[in-house]
């Protein structure tokens, strides 16, 4: 009994070194794994909010020259119909402080009602404090003939530019 | 170089939030490390009986220690479960299906819950058989069976949070025990001559409602996760600190 | 002791130290290997499609860029592509290039004008949005100039903008006519067939080399719905992979089930059930598992779900098993026994027994009791298992109704072999045989449920018979047979034919000799079986109208009624409200519930008290099908389709008749009635009138034998219709067709010119043969045997609906078979004229 106890022991002594940097190696590989794992954790597999492609309906719900808003509530953007019947969608987040401007058929313009900010039919800011037009998405169509907004291809509105000139693959041609 | 990396250090801003050094006096350092926390937390004296653990299992140490991993995956948890009725069960559905590492936090997290109530008994078996409830230990005594109740509500509260069939009827039964307390419960003794109903009893309470239901959950969701802890805590403390003002970790004394 | 303990603070731990380290390591492993890959099987299944999808994709590829060297195709593009070189060399000329590039420095100069002024303006602008508020809340005059001169500051600014804007489009214009041509030329590239192809296979190849592999899911918010199937089953919405291996395959029939349910919009779940958010295993996904209590139905038990929004399943496409559980329910009367919403209005084919002991003999009827396959081909009536004891006791009850004795009417007294010979023509010229079947003959209509007749001269009494020709709403008020208004003597005749020509030896060798007294212990008896059992729930039973339903019930849809009494139909039940009973061992799922009960009703208890149906396998599949689908699907109740209901009410003497003749036992008139003879909503413009009294005095043949309508005799005196009616029987049928049942859409009197050309005829039968309508039409003894025959169609349809049949043939029957030959007015018209010209041997 005893015997195989020191013989046990001395193995360890001999090679003390090495196994006890064996073991902290353990440990510490085992901590660096856990702290990768909890950051990995807090990044989600899935998603619950509305995804960034989706459909509106198809090129002939639209008139020309009109702006449809009924996308407004659900997506926060408005798909707008030029008079050359080019479409193009056109984010509802102000540029100031990123409320959602409304749409306002009246006046022909987007009003935010946080500060007043005013922007044309073509989303350019005319008055009030935001510093840039408004945004545009992507806008394509499926092979079903469906219009589809893609909102992870963003269109950032530049100051005192027009994003129909800068951008002009925002613009579909139907 | 140095003197600039000096002056910094030695203003008043840069001590004001960073830790420094005091100068090398043999005062300060015995304030050091009588001010020091975690040094303080070990015991000046040990005997030898204390450390051996054939003597003590370290039970008591083991159940802190589950505490702590219960309370770090607990926390973890709290990130992707909303106690409400239309998402708790898919909620923990989904740290399975979804979530990385989700199945094995929760899994930690029942199984030192489990093994949280084994240890305290085992501890406490301990403390029987080594006669360490006697004079002047019994008031630690007393501590610890109420944090034995404390572990066994935390288990019990947290059996709910899953919102499945097994929860909902454990915490239906369990509840309904509150309907037979005196005075307090509806169908205890003298609780109908004072007037206590099933809306205006203990039950009602606890549950915030007179069934299961959101109220239920969402109570089970709070108690579990801050009320319970909060106070164990503070038992815990107390707890601790007894054993070094009643002679150190069960030795004769 | 000789081994001395070392002192705690001596002993090493280091072998502890290095096996619980060894463990930590190796746990540490086996959490990572489970997180990676064990739990997570659709990365797999992601990594499989994705390669097969690129090797076919460079298949595709390869196949393009072979078809785009054909040398024919390399000609045309070589040739468009030196016309844009061409043209390119011409714009990188330096005087060309120099011009180019001031007009562009002077685009440039113009819009950075621009954008000063529109600077100033929004400066100007936001100036007066605040003077404007200033002017509102203090009303201060100085604030009025200041608006006032800022408005006017504003205009002078946009009149400047307006001509700077006009100067650029200008300039813009002389820009763009530089690379006009070029542009031409490049689109015209870009829309070459193949090398767009190409382009985009390359892009998708591309995109398919680090394929992003992540959980897919459908989201249903309204529903509450969570479906990851698609994680496994990717790209299962695609109608272009129908060749792909399972799970990748298309699903099947995509065009009637996800072309109509958009699966963004339902999910999978809501029809499939399983467990959608699982992703850790496939038994999980389908929800095969403990405690799951919806498992995925297996292939055409997914039908049951459509019913959580169809209520008309009778005419919904894709639900075909569903239609055949319909059938078999109704046909089974399993509502006679349960209770199932939305069926409380069905005729229950079961006879009314309170005067049966006037109608069967008693023999015959104790047969019938204890095994009713037993004793006729296709019963209907299931099997309980009485002994003859029970058997007795239950008929000897029916009996007492009527009478105080049992009795039995021998089918072996002589023959009368005239009146057989012509009871056997008039057997045949009312066609029974479309509706009953004898000896394995007959029985076209199986909807119908008309008892085979192959036995009947040994079950049933010929007094009874000849009463039941006589009006068969004399013993059965729901009966669907028809009243044939026969002669006394064809009555007889008929009776004579049935009764000599249709015996069950077997039984004709038991039957009782002479009357015998009823026990009245016996009744007492058979009394209480018949309440125990139920018979009363599906036959009318003299004295037992109002006993309830002793089954439990099967579908409830009133939602107040199913929570203040606490019922759930079928498909609503949790499994522990499922009694297994002996089965202990059994899968338990609603599905194998319902299939051992249908298969075996005592199966869980032997003193269950519902009966054998002997069903198929298919059929109990159909039933099951069916009866999954009884459930209360909440959120879905924004999607219901409701059942259209036919308000049609025939009116005046025309609905005596139809009562009398049933004729909504075959046909149809505005949704109403049944589906085996054709639709006569728009009868009045579909047929001439002449050829309509002529075939309901004697019908033609206008289909084969099986399909063709019984002479009814109408038009016989009111003795025998027991009718009393102010004129002919036809020709009140006539009149009302021809007024009532007429459609706004067919014109009247269409082709007006008496006589059509030779020519214009020989036009339309050239357009018939090129059509290929031979195929399925008869034309004298020619052409195929699918539709009808066309050689008299002229003196049957009116012009009018021959000209619009032709232009959309479902005009009167929503389901025919014959396509829409697309043609124009013209053709329509020549075709219409030809048609119209084939009127047969005239009758003088």
């Amino acid at each position: 009994m005893k015997g195989i106890f020191e013989s046990l022991e001395e193995i360890l002594l001999s090679r003390r070194d090495f196994l006890v940097k064996l073991g902290w190696g353990g440990i510490i590989s085992f901590l660096i794994g856990s702290a990768i794992a909890t950051v990995k954790f807090f990044f989600p597999r899935v998603l619950f909010e509305s995804p960034a492609r989706f459909t509106v309906g198809k090129p002939e719900d639209y008139s020309f020259g009109k702006v449809n808003a009924s996308y407004k509530d659900s997506h926060r953007i408005c798909v707008v119909r030029k008079e050359d019947g080019s479409f193009f969608c056109v984010s509802l987040i102000c540029t100031h402080l990123g409320c959602t401007a409304n749409w306002k058929p009246s006046e022909g313009i987007f009003h935010c009602p946080c500060h007043g900010s005013k922007f044309d039919r073509m989303g350019i800011n005319f008055a009030g404090p935001a510093p840039r037009p408004l945004d545009r998405f992507k806008l394509d169509h499926t092979p079903e003939g469906e219009l589809i907004v893609d909102k992870s291809v963003i269109y950032k509105g530049i100051f005192g530019m027009n994003s129909d000139v800068i951008y002009p693959q925002s613009l579909l041609k139907v | 170089m140095r003197n600039i990396f000096k002056y910094i250090t030695e203003t008043q801003l840069w001590k004001s939030i960073f830790r420094h050094d005091y100068e090398d006096t043999p005062r300060n350092r015995a304030l050091q490390i009588l001010g020091n926390v975690f040094l303080h937390l070990h015991p000046a004296r040990i005997t030898r009986l204390g450390v051996k653990l054939k003597h003590t299992w370290c039970m008591g140490g083991i159940t802190f220690f589950l505490f702590i991993i219960l309370t770090v995956t607990g926390v973890l948890l709290m990130f992707y479960y909303r106690p409400t009725v239309a998402d708790a069960y898919w909620d923990m559905k989904d740290l399975e299906f979804t979530v990385r590492f989700g199945l094995l936090l929760r899994n930690i997290h029942r199984w030192a819950g489990h093994l949280m109530v084994i240890t305290i008994m085992l501890h406490m078996f301990r403390v029987f058989m080594t006669g360490s409830y006697k004079p002047p230990r019994e008031f630690n005594w007393v501590l610890g069976v109420v944090l034995l109740v404390l572990t066994l509500l935390l288990s019990f509260t947290g059996y709910l949070l899953p919102w499945d069939q097994l929860g909902f009827w454990a915490i239906t039964v369990g509840t309904n025990m509150a309907r037979a307390a005196p005075v307090i419960g509806h169908e205890g003794p003298l609780g109908e001559i004072i007037g206590t109903t099933v809306y205006n009893d203990l039950r009602f309470a606890l549950l915030g409602g007179s069934q299961v239901g959101a109220n239920a959950l969402l109570r089970a969701y709070v108690w579990h996760c801050i009320g319970i802890p909060i106070i164990a805590i503070v038992f815990m403390a107390v707890h601790f600190w007894r054993v070094r003002k009643d002679g150190g970790i069960s030795g004769p004394l | 002791m000789p081994f001395q303990e070392k002192k705690e603070e001596e002993k090493s731990f280091a072998l502890h130290f290095l096996i619980l380290t060894f463990l930590l390591i190796v746990f540490s492993i086996w959490a990572l290997w489970e997180e990676i890959g064990a739990l997570r099987p659709w990365k797999t299944y992601q990594k499989l499609y994705y390669g097969l999808k690129y090797e076919r994709t460079a298949q595709e590829l390869e196949q393009a860029r072979q078809e785009f060297k054909n040398p024919q195709v390399q000609e045309e593009y070589q040739k468009l592509k030196s016309l844009l070189d061409k043209e390119e060399k011409e714009l990188d000329k330096p005087d060309k290039q120099k011009e180019y590039k001031e007009i562009e420095e002077g685009i440039k100069e113009v819009d950075k004008e621009i954008s000063g002024i529109n600077n100033g303006l929004l400066v100007a602008r936001n100036k007066l949005l605040e003077q404007e508020y200033q002017y509102k809340k203090f009303r201060k005059e100085r604030n009025k100039k200041k608006i006032e001169e800022l408005t006017e500051r504003i205009r002078i600014l946009e009149d400047r903008k307006k001509a700077l804007v006009n100067k650029r489009d200008d300039l813009k214009k002389i820009f763009e006519s530089f690379t006009l041509i070029l542009e031409k030329y490049s689109e015209k590239l870009k829309l070459f067939p193949f090398s767009s192809r190409i382009e985009e296979l390359e892009k998708l190849l591309k995109s398919l080399k680090k394929p992003k592999i992540e959980i897919e899911q459908y989201y249903i918010e309204d529903l509450n719905k969570v479906d990851r199937c698609t994680s496994c089953h990717v790209g299962i919405d695609n109608p272009a992979q129908s060749s792909y291996p399972s799970p990748y395959t298309t699903h099947p029939a995509h065009y009637l089930y996800l072309e109509n349910h958009q699966s963004r919009q339902f999910g999978c779940t809501i029809c499939h059930q399983g467990q959608g958010r699982a992703t850790s295993s496939i038994d999980k996904a389908h929800g095969r598992i403990e405690f799951w209590e919806e498992p995925m139905y297996k292939d055409e038990n997914t039908q049951a779900s459509c019913q959580h929004c169809h209520q008309d399943i009778e005419h919904l496409k894709g639900a075909e098993t569903l239609k055949e559980g319909d059938k078999i329910l109704k046909r089974s009367v399993c509502f006679g026994c349960h209770r199932i919403d939305g069926y409380e209005n069905i005729v229950k084919i079961s006879p009314p027994l309170s005067r049966v002991g006037e109608k069967v003999n008693y023999t015959w009827l104790v047969k019938w009791l204890m095994d009713p396959s037993q004793i006729m081909d296709g019963a209907t009536m299931p099997k309980y298992d009485f002994s003859e004891e029970d058997a007795q006791a239950i008929t000897d009850y029916l009996y007492s109704l009527t009478q105080r004795e049992k009795n039995d009417k021998s089918a072996k007294e002589e023959i009368d072999w005239n009146l057989y010979d012509r009871g056997k023509i008039i057997y045949s010229q009312s066609i029974c045989s479309i509706c009953h079947s004898a000896n394995g003959r007959g029985g076209a209509y199986k909807e119908m449920y008309a008892p085979d007749l192959s036995r009947v001269g040994s079950k049933v009494k010929r007094e009874w018979l000849k009463k039941w020709f006589k009006n068969p709403e004399n013993f059965f008020k729901n009966a669907r047979m028809s009243r044939y208004r026969f002669t006394e003597k064809e009555i007889d005749s008929l009776t004579e034919y049935l009764s000599g020509e249709y015996v069950d030896w077997d039984i004709e060798e038991v039957k009782m000799s002479m009357p015998l007294p009823i026990e009245e212990s016996s009744i007492q008896k058979g009394a209480s079986l018949i309440k125990e059992y139920g018979c009363f729930g599906c036959h009318d039973i003299e004295g037992m109208r109002d006993i309830e339903e002793i089954g439990p019930y099967l579908k409830i849809d009133e939602l107040e009624e199913m929570v203040a009494e606490g019922l759930t139909s079928f498909g609503d039940k949790h499994l522990q409200d499922l009694d297994f009973g002996k089965l202990t061992k059994a899968p338990k799922t609603r599905t194998d519930y319902l299939r051992i009960k249908l298969e075996n009703p005592r199966a869980f208890r032997d003193d269950a008290k519902m009966p054998q149906y002997n069903l198929s396998e298919e059929e109990i599949n159909a039933l099951v099908t069916l009866v999954l689908g009884f459930s209360k699907e909440e959120p879905l109740v924004r999607y219901r389709i409701e059942k259209e209901v036919s308000d049609y009410q025939p009116t005046g003497e025309f609905a005596e008749i139809l009562e009398d003749v049933k004729c909504l036992s075959c046909h149809k008139i505005y949704r109403k009635g049944a589906d085996y003879a054709p639709d006569l909503s728009i009868e009045g413009s579909k047929v001439k009138e002449e050829w309509l009294s002529n075939y309901l005095k004697s019908p033609d043949i206008i289909r084969p034998m099986i399909e063709q309508m019984p002479k009814f005799n109408l038009g016989r005196e009111s003795q025998m219709s027991g009718l009393k009616l102010s004129k002919n029987e036809m020709d009140i049928i006539t009149d009302y067709i021809m007024t009532v049942l007429v459609s706004d859409e067919i014109p009247k009197n269409f082709l007006k010119e008496k006589n059509i050309s030779q020519a214009e005829i020989e036009k339309g039968r050239l357009i018939y043969f090129e059509k290929g309508c031979q195929a399925c039409h008869q034309i004298g003894r020619e052409g195929g045997g699918v539709g009808p025959p066309l050689t008299t169609v002229g003196s049957r349809l009116t012009p009018g609906y021959i000209y619009k049949h032709l232009l959309n043939p479902r005009i009167s029957n929503i389901n025919t078979v014959e396509p829409n030959l697309g043609l124009s007015d013209e053709e329509a018209l020549s075709l219409m004229k030809f048609l119209s010209n084939l009127q047969g041997k005239k009758k003088r």
